[in-house]
């Protein structure tokens, strides 16, 4: 599908998450469903139209940070966009760049926390 | 004449074609990387030691003809092949990790909050396939995020911290530092006391071996000389 | 497992037992990557994985299954996503095959299966009802189902938005599953490495859910569920003022067949008092 998006945001998102942003017909389900949205400058469906726009000061917002990738979005989207898989492409963008989201060495209380869980960050947070 | 018969007498040398730095030379085959490094003329100070695969400090990066893969190696126990394109690594950077092991737990949460990269561990493998001493470097990662220090600290017991899986890993682990801890930890919390040797400190620092030991210290050249000539070793 | 969820793998494997069913752990494992890489241009997050199911694969000709049973709802839907992908991808099956170029070829031929559905397909939730020496008594039990057990929908072992395989469980063991509305949702993940106002957030959020229903046990299948859940309660204790028991289904199992013994004294305590009725 080369060239056939208007903007090279939506171009490289396609090319990392297999999603084609123009699917979504801002219906707000998805923001309606994340658990998280209290957390985030900007909402789910918010986040996906900027991508529509090719605005990619998206890219330095908290929200694919704070996307937990628990799918609820993307199991409810009546267009079967996996947002889930946005927000990771979103996040690959700037971790491919070389900037982790987190320093693994600057971590407090890394003794108590269960390796299940620094695993996990270290597999969305760092690249 | 007797000039041609010998000459005729020798066989001719065999060599192959090595780069070194993108250097091409011709060697003697069935010569180590390091022999044929000073064969072409560089005179080692760094990145060389014991010559015999035990140091760690000749770790050499290569390609071979028609290959695509980057192959590893310590150059004093690899063969050179024809073709061969190599570049000595004297040293792997990864500075000395600071900890108390007084303050220290054996356990794998202590090493990994020492070293939290262990955690981006994707098991590729690439460790593993680098190591010289054919560690199975991937599986003791796993078993210290496990976990089981001892085990790990057996499997890496064989570890001469050349560097090549930590130059080569992608989540950046020092795996030479990490199993170094464990090794430590093993050995100070988990590996059995030996309680001879506890006696014996005990003794020693009682005075037990006061006089002989004076005797010894004070005694002189001729004196060392003729008990190490003395010793049952040498009858 | 083997540190933090001990309890989990501890209580399971006995409860297998006692059920019939073997587990033998996998000889070589590797940490399956806990989250799986949801990036369609690349296989690397996929190594780990993919390694996994390959030595299963190695295992199955000595353990004669090709059955790959889970505990953890993370390791579960990794394993099971990339297993899928994998049987669906031929392309992407060939470059982890040519990667791992030290191990043999993965033919695809492992099933992922959760515990679970091992218990209700395999076993029959009716045979446990028959194994059951202590019946919960009508105690009022939460299932926190979290997000990976149960989505995507071709993944999940159940209906993402409304998942009765844990509930129907705790009915047959005698205890009143209740229904509340965050059961599926989700924990808060990897945030409590680095943003762990958000668990304390999302535990007040299901943890309260539950509570106003009466629940004074909530279960999990997942190790990272259980840990933000606790290191929540533990946060919010001025917000949750009612006692709540948190737990993996495995240990409510256990009690229930009559193996206290794997559980902490505390807990049986505990547990023993809420089903005689004085909790």
């Amino acid at each position: 599908m080369e060239g056939v998006f208007p903007n090279e945001l939506a171009e490289k998102v396609f090319q990392i998450s297999g999603q084609n942003v123009y699917a979504c017909y801002q219906c707000g389900k998805c923001s309606g469903s994340c658990p998280f949205t209290s957390n985030m400058d900007l909402l789910p469906n918010v986040v996906i139209h900027k991508i529509q726009l090719g605005d990619e000061s998206v890219l330095l917002a908290k929200t694919p940070w704070i996307c937990a990738a628990c799918f609820t979005c993307s199991v409810r989207c009546p267009r079967d966009v996996d947002i889930s898989k946005i927000m990771e492409a979103l996040r690959l963008i700037t971790l491919r760049r070389g900037i982790d989201r987190i320093n693994l060495r600057k971590l407090k209380n890394v003794e108590e926390l269960p390796t299940i869980a620094l695993v996990a960050a270290s597999r969305k947070l760092t690249g | 004449m007797a000039e041609e018969q010998v000459a005729a007498k020798q066989p001719k040398m065999k060599t192959v074609t090595i780069y070194v730095m993108g250097k091409k030379y011709e060697v003697p085959e069935g010569l180590t990387i390091l022999k044929a490094l000073e064969y072409v003329g560089y005179r080692l100070i760094r990145g060389v030691g014991c010559r015999a695969g035990f140091c760690g400090a000749c770790t050499t990066v290569y390609r071979l003809k028609d290959d695509y893969k980057l192959y590893t190696g310590l150059a004093c126990q690899t063969t050179i092949k024809d073709g061969m394109y190599l570049v000595m690594i004297p040293f792997v950077p990864a500075k000395k990790p600071i900890y108390d092991i007084e303050k220290l737990r054996p356990e794998g949460s202590v090493v990994i909050s020492i070293f939290p990269e262990l955690t981006r561990c994707v098991s590729c493998n690439t460790c593993t396939k680098s190591c010289p001493q054919e560690i199975q470097v991937m599986d003791a990662v796993q078993e210290i995020l496990r976990g089981n220090i001892e085990k790990a600290a057996h499997m890496t017991f064989d570890c001469i911290a050349c560097g090549i899986c930590s130059m080569r890993c992608p989540a950046e682990i020092v795996h030479y530092h990490v199993f170094q801890l464990v090794r430590r930890l093993y050995g100070k919390y988990i590996a059995k006391k030996s309680k001879h040797l506890e006696e014996k400190l005990k003794a020693l620092e009682a005075g037990a071996f006061k006089e002989e030991l004076d005797k010894l210290v004070t005694g002189g050249p001729e004196l060392w000389k003729k008990l190490y000539e003395s010793r049952e070793i040498e009858k | 497992m083997k540190t933090y969820g001990e309890r989990y793998e501890k209580t399971a494997l006995a409860v297998a037992k006692a059920l019939g069913f073997e587990m033998v752990e996998l000889k070589r494992w590797n940490c399956c990557g806990v989250v799986f890489g949801l990036a369609e241009d690349s296989v690397f997050h996929h190594i780990a994985p993919a390694r996994n199911l390959i030595r299963a694969q190695e295992f199955s000709r000595e353990v004669k299954t090709k059955n790959l049973v889970t505990l953890c709802s993370m390791c579960y839907h990794v394993l099971k996503r990339v297993n899928n992908l994998l049987k669906e991808d031929p392309e992407a099956l060939e470059k982890l095959n040519k990667f791992m170029d030290d191990e043999e070829d993965y033919l695809g031929e492992i099933n992922v299966l959760h515990y679970l559905t091992v218990l209700r397909d395999d076993i029959g939730f009716q045979k446990i009802a028959e194994k059951v020496k202590k019946q919960l008594n009508g105690v009022k039990v939460a299932c926190y189902y979290g997000c990976m057990l149960v989505k995507p929908r071709d993944t999940g072992i159940d209906d993402p938005e409304d998942p009765t395989i844990m509930d129907d469980l705790v009915e047959v063991l005698g205890g009143e599953p209740i229904d509340y509305p965050f059961k599926t949702e989700c924990c808060g993940a990897y945030h409590v490495v680095n943003n762990a106002e958000v668990i304390k957030e999302r535990a007040i959020k299901i943890i309260q859910g539950a509570l106003n229903r009466e629940a004074k046990i909530i279960v999990t299948t997942c190790p990272l569920c259980h840990y933000n859940l606790e290191k929540g309660l533990e946060m919010a204790r001025k917000e949750l003022k009612e006692k709540v028991i948190l737990l993996y289904f495995t240990e409510l199992l256990a009690f229930s067949l009559g193996l206290e013994n794997l559980i902490e004294k505390e807990i049986v305590e505990e547990l023993t008092k809420l089903v005689r009725g004085d909790g």
